[in-house]
């Protein structure tokens, strides 16, 4: 793999919500654990609404005396549902205000979600709307210089699956408009951790994706989310392919900087282990399988 | 959001206090009893229109929405504004305060108390869906308090 790791600082949400960890805090530890840069979240901006440019500076000196990189912004999106509720207009111009904030942290990438169809309306004009709001905001991303990138995490979605991004931005058809596969889509569920999801827990959800389905996704994603559950003794995650899909980026052509993410911290999967050790676990797992 | 149900870390949500409120000058008794709320969800920095729905139950008995008020900084909203507001955010880690309006207030000792929130499923973070175009999320969060005071500690 030629790009850079990433470490999203999500890993450490439970010691920042049940004990009070500070940002700074967890990309101190992060930066301990040999990574080139962090994800910022949107909640770690003070917004309301808008960004708190105090926050802003503090993390900006965070990461540069940590020499990390905001390598990327992260906003908890549903364009689609966002056009429904408010407008596509509204929509694109608080896309085009993620993306200042983005180019502010000097990020690559601005991830978001296409998001689903909303209730009441047809898969079809959720598609036309999406071609409006990728209009919207392109120019807003080649001005930032920034490449927004689809999240695609959900196999069986219309817009958020890596099939139906896939699909939508080789339509559109701009360099700055990309997509971001998420591992989720090619997890394995078990008794243990099915494939429910905390905003939709009794939806139906698509069996995992092959890996085939992941090459044909790589020339459009230059951001990868290699998210971890649970290591064994080996230091190995059997709830994803991950041996090959991470062979799949180190043997690609194209560049591919990766979001890493362990997420076995959550109430209902491991709590009980230290998230800070198997943070570390899945960088070491990514820089042993693709680096 | 994450895999599985759960949608915050539900241990420590609910604060340790219960705090009666002082009635305003003139009157002596307590009219009503103060808890403190916690914003352990994840994803956390939202709207308060994000909330669609709380109520607050103590010993069986549960408040009518009118009756509590939800306060955050120097803020003080009815249930109905809050699920209106996209200008002001709680963020995460951030203490709101329930005041529910209840003659007499909490009587001393130790008191079992709900709060129920039901929290938007919608996932566009700075947009309120005021007309409930997404179904919303239950969290109960319960625990056993005790009031500290006789009702004159808070106004």
């Amino acid at each position: 793999m030629k790009g850079d790791i990433s470490l999203n600082p999500w890993w450490a949400e439970s010691l920042l919500l049940g004990h009070g960890m500070t940002i700074e805090e967890i990309f101190e530890r992060s930066a301990a654990l040999g990574i080139d840069g962090v994800d910022i979240q949107e909640s770690y901006l003070g917004l309301d609404p808008y960004p708190d440019p105090l926050r802003i500076r503090v993390l900006r000196r965070t990461l540069a005396e940590l020499r990390l990189e905001a390598i990327s912004c992260w906003f908890y999106c549903d364009l689609l549902g966002g056009a429904r509720v408010a407008s596509v207009d509204a929509v694109i111009e608080v896309v085009r205000r993620y993306l200042a904030i983005a180019a502010e942290f000097s990020s690559r990438y601005l991830v978001l979600a296409n998001g689903h169809t909303p209730p009441g309306q047809r898969p079809e004009a959720g598609r036309d709307m999406l071609m409006r709001i990728y209009e919207g905001i392109a120019p807003g991303a080649d001005d930032a210089d920034v490449v927004v990138c689809f999240e695609a995490a959900r196999a069986g979605s219309r817009f958020n699956s890596p099939k139906g991004a896939l699909a939508l931005v080789k339509e559109f058809g701009h360099p700055r408009l990309q997509m971001a596969p998420d591992f989720e889509a090619w997890r394995r569920p078990s008794q243990a951790m099915p494939a429910s999801y905390a905003e939709n827990p009794g939806a139906h959800q698509a069996p995992p994706l092959s890996i085939e389905d992941f090459r044909e996704c790589l020339p459009y994603s230059p951001y990868v989310h290699a998210k971890f559950l649970e290591f064994d003794q080996d230091g190995d995650d059997h709830n994803f392919p991950t041996a090959d899909l991470l062979a799949a980026l180190r043997d690609d052509d194209y560049t591919h900087d990766l979001s890493v993410e362990y997420e076995g911290w959550l109430p209902e999967v491991h709590p009980e282990r230290d998230p800070e050790i198997e943070a570390g676990k899945a960088v070491a797992l990514v820089r042993r399988l693709a680096g | 959001m994450p895999i599985g149900s759960v949608n915050c870390i539900r241990e420590g949500m609910l604060g340790n206090e219960l705090v009666n409120i002082a009635p305003a000058a003139g009157g002596h008794q307590p009219i009503g009893y103060r808890i403190a709320l916690r914003n352990q969800f994840f994803h956390g920095s939202r709207p308060l229109g994000w909330i669609r729905r709380l109520s607050v139950t103590m010993d069986g008995v549960t408040s009518p929405e009118e009756d509590i008020r939800f306060a955050l900084r120097e803020h003080v909203f009815p249930i109905e504004q809050v699920r209106q507001t996209s200008e002001i955010w709680w963020q995460p880690r951030e203490l709101a305060y329930l005041m529910v309006r209840l003659p007499g207030g909490a009587a001393p000792g130790p008191h079992e108390v709900s709060c129920h929130l039901e929290v938007s499923s919608f996932v566009f973070t700075p947009f309120v869906d005021r007309n409930d175009l997404y179904p919303a999320i239950a969290v109960e969060l319960t625990r056993t308090l005790t009031t500290d005071n006789d009702g004159t500690a808070l106004r």
